[in-house]
């Protein structure tokens, strides 16, 4: 079984890269924020249209459009 | 912004005189989304004409290129890699570039990705039929076609981290991490997979022999589960069930840390597909108690997605695409309960080579991968082409139903019939002969056999409903608000 220490060396490299990165992006502040993030991807309006063109004769049922969402910033 | 038809009438967005590099790349997303639906009726026809020959063996009687053991490798990998990989290739550019206010890096590289990766798809549709196979499961392709595929591969990674180098976002959104250890792990796992001697433009003999290649092969084929068909389709769930139902995702926190144990936990389970076989027992064992832990960082990622819905259940009356997405992760949870007690050596030695295996793949397959997908390019369609809802919402409504009932009569009728399988297999007489030959087993199979096509027929008409909804929605486009947002604050 010549394999598995073939596997299990590449295995182990990635974790030990997995590991390294997690604790790069863990002190580079990337975890730092764990609420405004989940809430900043509802603020970015990808409602596809322009704004001027948004009224549409289609039924809204997807909530493509949400007129209440708060500007960015 | 104002948005402005030209002279020619063609639809153009003014973005204030911010042109070039400040627009987001959807061209590229919204060929990737049609080639999906595309890709899915013809997966899923294949899928449809070989279950009809489990049930019917003599259909095609005679010719070789539409038998069961050509089309079968066809199914798999127009289901896995030209459906799946061509909804994740046009989710992950959405959302990379929504999440990071970032246009896809690389100019014509994106284009080189999208055709590419459907040039790989049309030689796998003529290749695998003509019986043209490296004969490794889920990676059949021959040598040549994957050269291509590597190379459009590394491409991907590199317009994908280079759109995440430039985001303008600094904190990198959850989806994309998953995501890109799809990317980057699906990578690795091909090349090493495919590792072998070319001995003609067709044939090419594999590094590995005998119980050291399948190892290999369940190294890479349980991390193409856990990296292609889980991360990659989690990407998605926590970008568009977040998106579609209005709430952020239940817990931030918790999709960080699932997300770092899932691909820890990932790479050590394939060996539960070699239990009772030539290799070491150890090596069993240890693939054994990885899949168990594998439960946990699951359903983790399970319970995150379903509770994102917390305060918003009312929205399931009426949103059928939140339907598609919530009942996708369902699927989720149970298929990843399913798996890690399939991988427990006694559950396993009843459960494998039988129809189970292949009900608990579908569960997986048509309600998780299919669902999110399905969920996602509704979400994401009507986007691509300047309307705020698909043509039809009723039509929507009507597909999840028919393909919802269609998942049932499938799995329940493969694990009944893999149940059945693996009792009649291992019924011994007083004497210690078999009570049953395997032939009688197979005759006992022709009733869940006839319900599997009935199910997979359905979820096939739920696709053809979608073809004409998206077609319906897409065949007037209106102009599209591609200006990338400026960014208040870093």
């Amino acid at each position: 079984m010549d394999i598995l220490p073939i596997l299990l060396l590449i295995s182990l490299v990635v974790i030990a890269l997995v590991i390294w990165l997690f604790f790069q992006m863990s002190s580079g502040g990337q975890f730092d924020d764990l609420e405004a993030p989940a809430r900043r991807i509802l603020l970015d309006d990808d409602g596809g249209r322009p704004a001027d063109a948004a009224a549409s004769p289609q039924q809204a049922a997807s909530g493509a459009q949400k007129p209440d969402s708060p500007p960015k910033g | 912004m104002a948005a402005v038809l030209d002279a020619g009438g063609l639809p153009r967005v003014d973005t204030g005189g911010r042109q070039g590099l400040e627009e987001y790349n959807y061209d590229v997303i919204r060929m990737l989304a049609f080639a999906t639906v595309f890709w899915g009726i013809v997966g899923m026809f294949v899928g449809v004409w070989i279950a009809a020959q489990l049930a019917f063996p003599t259909l095609a009687e005679g010719i070789s290129w539409l038998s069961f053991g050509r089309l079968r490798p066809l199914h798999t990998n127009a289901v896995i890699f030209a459906f799946g990989g061509s909804a994740l290739l046009a989710t992950s550019f959405y959302v990379v570039q929504r999440t990071s206010h970032a246009r896809l890096f690389g100019g014509w590289l994106p284009n080189f990705v999208a055709w590419g990766y459907q040039a790989v798809i049309v030689l796998a549709a003529i290749t695998l039929p003509m019986g043209l196979t490296s004969t490794h499961e889920y990676a059949e392709l021959i040598w040549p076609i994957d050269l291509l595929l590597a190379v459009v591969w590394v491409a991907y990674a590199v317009v994908f981290f280079g759109t995440l180098w430039r985001r303008k976002i600094e904190h990198i959104y959850v989806g994309n991490w998953f995501f890109g250890a799809f990317i980057l792990t699906v990578a690795l796992l091909h090349i090493v997979r495919s590792a072998a001697i070319p001995v003609s433009f067709t044939q090419a003999v594999p590094v590995f022999s005998g119980v050291q290649d399948a190892m290999v092969q369940w190294w890479y084929g349980h991390n193409a589960v856990g990296f292609f068909l889980t991360a990659g389709f989690l990407g998605m769930m926590y970008y568009f069930i977040p998106k579609q139902a209005e709430r952020p995702v239940y817990s931030y926190r918790l999709s960080i840390v699932h997300f770092w144990a899932l691909i820890f936990t990932y790479m050590w389970a394939g060996p539960h597909h070699l239990h009772y076989t030539a290799l070491p027992d150890w090596t069993q064992s240890l693939g054994m108690v990885f899949s168990l832990i594998l439960l946990a960082p699951s359903w983790g990622g399970m319970i995150n997605g379903i509770m994102t819905m917390s305060g918003a259940w009312h929205k399931l009356r009426n949103d059928p695409i939140l339907k598609f997405l919530i009942v996708s992760v369902s699927f989720y949870g149970m298929s990843t309960f399913e798996g890690p007690m399939m991988a427990i050596k006694t559950v396993n030695a009843l459960s494998h080579y039988t129809d189970w295996t292949i009900g608990h793949v579908h569960s997986g397959a048509l309600g998780w991968v299919g669902f999110i997908t399905i969920g996602s390019l509704y979400y994401l369609i009507p986007r691509l082409v300047g309307r705020t809802s698909m043509y039809s919402v009723k039509a929507i409504e009507l597909h999840f139903w028919v393909a919802t009932i269609g998942i049932v009569l499938y799995i329940a009728a493969m694990w009944i019939s893999g149940v059945m399988q693996g009792l009649m297999w291992r019924a011994l007489n007083t004497d210690g002969s078999l009570t049953y030959s395997f032939v009688e087993s197979v005759k006992a199979s022709f009733p869940y056999y006839a319900i599997r096509l009935g199910g997979g027929l359905l979820y096939l008409s739920g696709m053809f409903i979608m073809a004409w909804n998206v077609y319906m929605t897409a065949r007037n486009p209106q102009p599209v608000n591609t200006a990338i947002p400026a960014v208040a604050h870093a």
